[in-house]
Order: C-alpha cells, then structure tokens, then sequence
C-alpha cells in the first residue's frame, strides 16, 4: 500500500459524513493507513492491529452524537495516537522500529531495479528512522499518510507554526542523508 | 542576494511545497526560485524526497483481522438499540407497577404474572451473563477495548 491511494480520498466533507453508511465508508477508506498509523508508533504488528480495533471502536460509539464537528480523518489519528501511547506507557518500552515492514513499490520492474528500489527504500527509511520521534511522526503524518497541516497540528496538539518548523528540520535532516540519492 | 534571504527562503520550501504559505509568502519564494539555482536545486530535490516517502510500500492489515472488526462494527448500532429497548421496557413496566401497587393493590392477573416472570428470567439471564464476564475479564487479553 502506498500513500497516493490514500491521499485521493482523504479528502472528506464532515457534512457528508453525517449520511447514512458514512462510518462504513470511511472505515473502509482510511482503515489500512490507520494500521500502518499504529505500526509505525508501536512497530508491533499485533499491538497495532489491538490498538486500530480498539480506535476505530471508540470512534463509532461517538460518531452519530456531532457528525458534523470533527475531521473524521484528524479525530482518528489523534485517537490511534492516545492509545497507542497508552500502550507504550504500560508497557515501558519504545516503539520497535522494523524497516522489514517497508518495501518500495515497483510493480513492473525486473529484479535488479527491484533490488534497486528496495536499497533506495531502506536507506529512506533508515534516514527517517534516525529522526527524534517527533520530527519522524509530522514527517510520516504529512508526507505519507497525507495530512495537511491543519489536521497534524490537530492531532498531535501542536501550533500550525510548529508543524511547519519541525516539518522543515525533519525533512532537512533526511535530505542530508540521501542526497546521493536525490541528485 | 544575502546569506541571511537564502536561510529565509530554505525555511519557507518545505510549506511552499505542501501549498501552506500565504499568497504573499508564496510569492516571494517563487520569485527568490527563479534567481537562484542553489535554493532550486534544494526544493527540487525536497520534492523528490516527498515523492519517495510516498512511494514508501507498507504491509497490509491482517485482512482476517480487519473483517473481524468490520463485523463487530456492523452490530454495534442494532446492539446498542437494543439495549435502549430493554432498559426502557424494564424501566416503565417497574413505574407501571409501583405505581399500580400503590394506587390500588389487587391480585396481579394471568397476563401480567406471565409478563413478570418473563421480565424476572430475562433479568437473571442478563446478571448471569454480567456475573461470567466479570469472571472472565482478568484473563480476557481484549478487556481494555471499548465495545
């Protein structure tokens, strides 16, 4: 699964979420970038799934009472995040950062492209990996998952202005370590 | 150009990119662009590093696990409905009969003794079912989920 899927129906009207079947479409919309949300803050693959269960729970219970209000896709990032810290802080560990979980795709390339992209993706992500968590987190919520800034600020609590500055640090840093790639 | 207009611009790139400046902003970097190959070169290759990061191939949900889910949220409207119901008749068939009890006490009818009875098992029923869950819930690896 890669970003641009996700990112061409992220976008949601709330006023059109309060129709009939809403839940089950954005469920269905946004369900494989919610795990992906969780893997990559617990890196544990069967806590991941617990804590998107456990969100996407906790949303629907609430979901009919102001449909209107929220940002759907904000409110479930931002509830996945509160679990999933709750989960690290009863456990005591950090989160388990796997780059086995990260393949690039390349649907019609041969094998040696493959193993190209495959390098290419590990360095990537090896380089995002080296960022302190909070930078990592705005990273992966902007540029994969395809938040705006707006909906980060809202889901992490953070002004607008710090979104864009430790955006910019983040993305700053990982230039430095690929720049043989990117040239 | 100074050094203190290019530390300027290389901190605005990032938001130019993402469509989060101001028109104002925007515009000033865009021009600042066009003059200076350095600062282009930077955005130019910011862009390609969004692209790869986007490009980034995670591992799917365990389907088995997602469809679960779907299903237990396919029930939770009727169930919650349901319980509404349950609560509601239990609630005004007790106000019914205190208020019955105490206006003008008579020996209960056919009708209603079959209805209390059923009332009284469909309650038990429901304290037993509260009782096992009680029971479970140290071993039950699911209990913080809200359902």
């Amino acid at each position: 699964m890669t970003a641009t899927g996700f990112m061409e129906t992220n976008v949601m009207s709330p006023a059109t979420e309060g129709e009939s079947g809403a839940f089950a479409n954005f469920f269905e919309r946004s369900r494989r970038k919610a795990y992906s949300f969780a893997l990559h803050l617990v890196g544990n693959r069967d806590e991941a799934m617990d804590i998107t269960q456990e969100a996407y729970l906790r949303l629907h219970r609430r979901w009919p009472a102001s449909p209107g209000e929220h940002d759907p896709t904000a409110w479930l990032y931002a509830v996945i995040r509160n679990i999933a810290i709750d989960h690290m802080r009863r456990r005591a560990r950090r989160p388990e950062d796997g780059l086995d979980h990260v393949t690039l795709r390349c649907p019609s390339a041969g094998p040696e492209a493959a193993a190209e992209r495959n390098e290419l993706a590990r360095q990537l992500w090896e380089a995002i990996g080296n960022l302190p968590p909070g930078q990592r987190e705005i990273l992966l919520l902007r540029d994969w998952h395809g938040l705006d800034y707006g909906q980060i600020a809202e889901v992490l609590g953070l002004s607008m202005g710090t979104v864009s500055s430790r955006l910019h640090h983040a993305r700053e840093k990982v230039r430095e370590q690929m720049r043989r790639f990117l040239r | 150009m100074t050094p203190h207009l290019h530390e300027e611009i290389r901190q605005l790139l990032s938001a130019y990119l993402d469509r989060e400046l101001t028109q104002a902003e925007e515009q000033r970097v865009r021009i600042h662009l066009e003059d200076c190959e350095e600062c282009r070169r930077a955005c130019e290759e910011l862009a390609r590093l969004q692209e790869l990061t986007r490009s980034l191939d995670f591992e799917e949900p365990p389907e088995a696990r997602m469809k679960e889910l779907e299903k237990s949220l396919s029930v939770q409207a009727p169930r919650r409905l349901g319980w509404l119901f349950i609560l509601a008749g239990l609630a005004a068939w007790l106000i019914y009969g205190a208020v019955t009890w105490v206006r003008h006490w008579r020996p209960p009818t056919v009708e209603e003794l079959i209805a209390s009875a059923v009332i009284i098992g469909f309650v038990m029923l429901l304290l037993s079912v509260v009782i096992e869950r009680l029971r479970q819930l140290p071993h039950d690896r699911y209990r913080r989920i809200e359902r």
